[in-house]
């Protein structure tokens, strides 16, 4: 992986722009204004100077012992400028100066100086000279004369750059930190997102085994433990899966090894008719039972993967019934057991015909098997509601909502039917949002399926 | 004898037990059904039984536990059916004791010979070397009671258990290899799976050795099988 595509180095990289931006905007916002503050602190102050030797001035007179007094007293160096008059122009000179500099040929020039003199006002201002600053106070009399007070800014700029130095190490100091401890930061969730990644990797894989494990309250921790609550989903649901396929291939082989077998017998033995029939038989028997459960297997993967959409049409449950008693009174009448249908009320149900019936295929071959011969069993129907009830020996309560579960045969109970059956109708009864319950105990055992009621069409009784 | 001969078969199929049924009466033998465990075990206590046939997925009572519950009082032997095809099943089923397994599907062909072969070796045992005593100081094997004492106190052996004693106790100091051993129990050894002898040797060391760990009657020659120790050479 490109190092600059790490999730560390990047967190380090934007904490360092981050610091350095910051301490960008704090040299640019600090370094200018602290200069202008210090500059006008030292132009104030040659201002009020100015003010005070203009008062002098005026009284005394300007001499070269006034300029001395007067540099001495505002601590810096004063000149004093007089208009000369000739030849139809004015020129303003230095006069005297406290530097007695000759001439003062630096200052002759100094456009504040000329500046005071036109205007007759006193001008302030930063005057850049031979390569260094100066701060200037220029204040004229009536005569247009100034007297030019001027100090070197170069103190005020050393202390500026002082605090300019302090605010870049310190800044430089702090980026190396940041960089640092991003690191570090990045480092240790780096760590975590790793580990993350390499549970999922494990999940992927298919090995449920491991919990994902982080404790923190942050949102890495959250991820893990949404991590871990799929982890564990995906251990159930493999676990089904595996039960599920064992399951399936024991069904499976249980009838093909005696499918197999009677084969043998027939082709290998002596056998008398009577036998041979009985083989022949229990063979077809078990051809039977093969293809039950391929239909029941083949349903159960259709619902699991969501391609059963059932339809919602006004169902007529006393024809449903009816249907079911057609369908089963041979059965019935062949293992002994009186079959009836009861309509209490109405009945008709907002449901997919086809379904209803599987459901109901489901219940009464139900309860045609695990009956004793000569137990009666009766569909019932009740508002939206299709029940199938029969008076064997019950279903223990601990097993009640087993006999639900894909494969259960309850113990003891001979196996005959696929397991399946009351899987499928369970499914098969919540698609169409309705439910299936069980009511059992010695002597009464109901299935009931509850369906929604058509409540859109007005119910037959209703028009009558 | 073996004509007479009465087999318990246990399985919940019916179509399994009309299956298994024929050929076992076809050979004059008396089948008893059950359908469970539980009546697995009651007609077990009810009547003598020659052989046990046991399913390992049964109703109630599971054919693993069938099979330690028969064991804990009766050497009769036991095959097992399972449709499992799996090693620890198996494993789990001759360590609780079975004699042997037959894994579904299997031909109607084998099931007969292993019934036959089991049932003979058991009636045999006794009959030909009626009144011969092997063993050495330690051990005494009494071939004709079918009787094992080991260090004065009596042992109760399975069937698989002493034709294995009884095979390596003939010529101590004799190195067996598997394959030589499941062909004196059996006969052959086609479809029969070699670490079985393993799992029956540990069973038997812990019935008669002093410490199972460190053997000193039946002795692993590394590589290659077992060998009952010699005492004789060792004195020499």
């Amino acid at each position: 992986m490109n190092p600059f595509r790490s999730v560390r180095v990047r967190l380090s990289i934007a904490l360092a722009f981050v610091v350095a931006g910051a301490l960008g905007v704090v040299w640019v916002a600090l370094v200018p204004t602290l200069e202008r503050r210090l500059e006008d602190g030292k132009l104030a102050q040659l201002a009020v100077a100015g003010e005070a030797l203009r008062r002098d001035a005026r009284t005394v007179g300007v001499d070269q012992d006034f300029v001395d007094d007067a540099a001495r007293t505002a601590n810096a160096r004063v000149v004093y400028f007089e208009v000369l008059t000739g030849g139809g122009t004015s020129t303003l000179l230095p006069q005297y100066d406290s530097q007695h500099v000759l001439a003062s040929a630096d200052l002759v020039h100094d456009p504040l100086a000329q500046q005071a003199s036109s205007s007759g006002h006193v001008v302030r201002g930063r005057v850049d000279r031979g390569g260094e600053a100066f701060a200037e106070v220029a204040v004229p009399d009536a005569h247009g004369n100034v007297l030019l007070l001027d100090a070197p800014l170069h103190d005020v700029l050393a202390n500026v750059r002082l605090v300019g130095d302090r605010v870049f190490w310190a800044g430089l100091a702090a980026l190396a930190v940041a960089i640092l401890v991003g690191f570090g930061v990045a480092t240790a969730f780096t760590r975590r997102i790793r580990r993350l990644e390499r549970a999922a990797e494990r999940i992927a894989s298919g090995d449920f085994g491991e919990p994902v494990v982080d404790r923190a309250a942050d949102e890495l921790g959250e991820l893990a433990r949404a991590f871990e609550r799929m982890r564990l989903q995906l251990a159930r649901l493999d676990g089904a899966r595996s039960a599920f396929i064992a399951n399936a291939s024991h069904e499976l082989r249980t009838p093909i090894f005696s499918l197999g077998g009677f084969l043998e017998l027939l082709q290998d033995e002596d056998l008398d008719d009577e036998t041979r029939e009985e083989f022949l038989v229990t063979a077809s028997e078990q051809v039977a039972r093969l293809s039950r459960l391929a239909t029941d297997l083949l349903d159960l993967s259709r619902i699991d993967a969501g391609h059963v959409r059932p339809a919602r049409e006004r169902v007529e449950l006393g024809d449903v019934a009816g249907a079911l008693r057609g369908e089963f009174a041979a059965v019935a009448q062949q293992r002994q057991h009186p079959l009836d249908v009861r309509i209490e009320q109405g009945g008709a149900a907002l449901a997919d015909r086809e379904r209803v019936l599987r459901i109901g295929r489901a219940l009464v071959d139900n309860a045609l098997l695990h009956t004793p011969p000569g137990t009666a069993v009766r569909v019932v129907v009740r508002d939206s509601q299709l029940a199938v009830e029969d008076e064997g020996p019950g279903i223990p309560l601990e097993h009640q909502e087993q006999v639900f579960a894909r494969f259960t045969r309850l113990n003891g109970t001979r196996a005959s039917g696929t397991g399946l059956g009351l899987a499928i109708a369970r499914e098969l009864a919540e698609l169409m949002d309705g439910r299936l319950r069980l009511e059992s105990a010695p002597g009464k055992t109901t299935f009931t399926l509850e369906l929604p009621a058509p409540t859109a069409e007005p119910a037959p009784a209703a028009v009558a | 004898m073996t004509e007479s001969a009465t087999i318990l078969l246990v399985d919940d199929e019916d179509a399994v037990q009309k299956l298994l049924t024929y050929p076992l009466e076809h050979e004059g033998f008396r089948v008893l059904q059950a359908r469970d465990g539980e009546e697995a075990l009651r007609r077990f206590a009810g009547e003598h039984v020659d052989l046990v046939v046991l399913d390992l997925m049964l109703p109630k009572v599971d054919g693993l536990e069938v099979c330690r519950r028969l064991r804990s009082r009766s050497s009769v032997p036991i095959i097992m059916l399972t449709a499992r095809d799996d090693e620890l099943d198996k494993v789990v089923g001759l360590e609780l004791g079975a004699d042997d397994y037959i894994t579904k599907p299997f031909s109607i062909r084998e099931f007969r010979s292993r019934v036959r072969a089991l049932l003979r070796r058991a009636a045999l045992g006794g009959a030909e070397d009626g009144g011969q005593v092997l063993g050495d100081e330690d051990v005494r094997i009494d071939l004709g009671r079918r009787t094992v004492d080991a260090r004065g106190g009596r042992v109760e052996l399975t069937y698989v258990e002493f034709e294995l004693l009884r095979t390596m106790a003939a010529k101590p100091g004799r190195v067996f290899n598997r394959q030589a051993l499941l062909e004196a129990l059996w006969g052959d050894s086609a479809y029969r799976e070699p670490r079985t002898i393993d799992v029956h040797v540990r069973h038997l060391r812990e019935k008669l050795e002093r410490d199972a760990h460190e053997p000193e009657l039946i002795l692993t020659v590394r590589g290659v099988g077992y060998r009952f120790r010699d005492q004789a050479a060792r004195r020499l």
